[in-house]
């Protein structure tokens, strides 16, 4: 701290008188060696973006894409592993496969109620909860996060993380839920109808309704503008819906993370052991609800509107 | 609008990120759905069908098994049934057949001994005939001995009318 002020004053006196040259020569010397020895010149912090590792033409490769794709590798590989020797009689990972997708479809059922309703959605939702789980946990092994290159950003010295959780990306969690909102709303016209379905959001039908029904039951008059008006509602529901989920899994894993890198700065040995188990069950949870919720947005939107 | 961007520009969103992470997770979806999810489902299903089947299958087999057992029973119990009454027709028939040759032979022993009566009875009748004239020839030569020395020819006569008169009587 002392050469740092020291320097300032220098520089202020510099400015004052010019002939000083040699000594402002002599101080900048000491400060760029001084630099590499102290930490506190380079940025340690956990960002809230995910930072470019490098470049594809004009397309940044950030860690948790990175990150992303080893996911995707290692999903690929076990379900080679899986599918390539599919028995009759499970065998070996087989076995821990069925269990897993079992449970998972009986979980769904108590869900959607029925066994057909799940086959349509469970392959997209089941993906969903092994993508997100696996790029949950990714982010936890030890030298994802930690092992990485110093760069130099803004005047300061910057370190970035090789590899970065890839749920700790709201990219990733955005494009998840973007994608899961959309495919909900897809198939909730493809199943109710197109017609059925544009009267949830922009209730034409209620206004339809009035003069036909305005003898037998007169407060339709005042009921059926307020059901088009939560009509209304609905659509920003949905985009509720994109924010929440995404900003759920997001806010949840980044924080883990956050977390685990305090604990380590504070005593880098033992202490972080139980917060990696917490997040360990953070990283399943999560997933699960990123996965239930998605699930729970493709019942509703399968479900005709019964008022 | 503003808000919007500052949110875009503090989360560092960038549209390239965003379809990268969509394309990653359509080639999980891909993935997971080809060669896990669909033909475990599938094997899984096929094993849920195979095993209701074998069950009512078992199921079957044990209702018929019980259906031969009863059959059987039954069969078991006609044969019996049939035997019993073979035999009760053998022992009948045995009686039967013992009686009528009791009465035969009885018959046969009755008709025997009539004919032995009737012999015997022919036998008197003939020994008789016989005897009658041996006595006839014995009283003639008798009384021809006897009248030789003490009879005339008109007791002569006369018994020997009387005795014919007896002999034509008789």
């Amino acid at each position: 701290m002392n050469s740092a002020t020291d320097s300032s004053d220098n520089q202020e006196a510099l400015a004052l008188a010019e002939p000083l040259t040699a000594e402002r020569q002599e101080n900048n010397v000491e400060l760029s060696a001084s630099a590499p020895e102290t930490s506190e010149s380079i940025s340690h912090e956990p960002t809230l973006f995910a930072e470019p590792v490098f470049n594809l033409g004009n397309f940044n490769v950030t860690n948790s894409l990175l990150n992303s794709w080893l996911t995707v590798v290692i999903i690929f590989v076990l379900a080679l592993a899986v599918g390539k020797k599919i028995r009759p009689i499970p065998k070996g990972l087989q076995n821990y496969f069925e269990v897993i997708l079992a449970g998972a479809m009986n979980l769904a059922d108590s869900v959607t109620g029925s066994r057909q309703k799940t086959k349509k959605i469970f392959p997209l939702v089941f993906t969903i909860f092994i993508f997100v789980l696996i790029n949950n946990w990714l982010g936890l092994i030890p030298g994802i996060g930690s092992i990485g290159f110093i760069k130099s950003h803004e005047g300061g010295q910057v370190f970035v993380p090789l590899l970065r959780g890839g749920t700790a990306d709201l990219n990733t969690t955005l494009a998840l839920a973007l994608f899961a909102v959309l495919a909900s709303n897809i198939f909730g016209f493809i199943t109710v109808g197109l017609w059925k379905y544009f009267n949830k959001f922009v209730n034409v039908r209620a206004f339809l309704e009035i003069p036909r029904q305005i003898k037998k039951d007169p407060a339709i008059i005042f009921v059926n503008p307020i059901k088009a008006f939560v009509g209304l509602i609905e659509i920003v529901g949905e985009v509720a819906k994109v924010a929440s989920l995404s900003f759920r899994l997001f806010g949840n894993v980044f924080a883990g993370e956050v977390l685990l890198s305090a604990m380590a700065v504070i005593f880098a040995f033992v202490l972080p052991i139980p917060f990696i188990f917490l997040e360990v069950i953070v990283g399943i949870i999560q997933a699960l609800i990123f996965a239930m919720l998605t699930l729970v947005y493709f019942t509703i939107a399968g479900t005709a509107e019964e008022h | 609008m503003k808000n919007m961007d500052e949110l875009i520009k503090t989360f560092h969103i960038d549209w390239k990120l965003l379809i990268a992470q969509l394309v990653n997770f359509g080639i999980v979806l891909w993935v997971l759905y080809k060669f896990a999810i669909k033909p475990l489902s599938k094997t899984m299903d096929a094993r849920t069908e195979e095993i209701e089947k074998s069950l009512e299958d078992a199921k079957k087999i044990e209702a018929s098994l019980a259906q031969t057992e009863t059959e059987r029973q039954d069969k078991l119990d006609a044969a019996k049934k049939d035997a019993q009454e073979i035999i009760e027709k053998a022992r009948q028939q045995g009686e039967r057949q013992g009686k009528t040759m009791v009465d035969d032979a009885k018959r046969e022993v009755q008709t025997v001994i009539a004919a032995a009566k009737e012999q015997i009875a022919q036998e008197k009748q003939s020994m008789l005939r016989e005897l009658k004239a041996e006595v006839g020839t014995l009283v003639v030569k008798a009384t021809a001995k006897v009248l030789e020395k003490v009879t005339t020819k008109e007791v002569d006569e006369r018994l020997i009318e009387e005795s014919l008169k007896e002999v034509k009587r008789q």
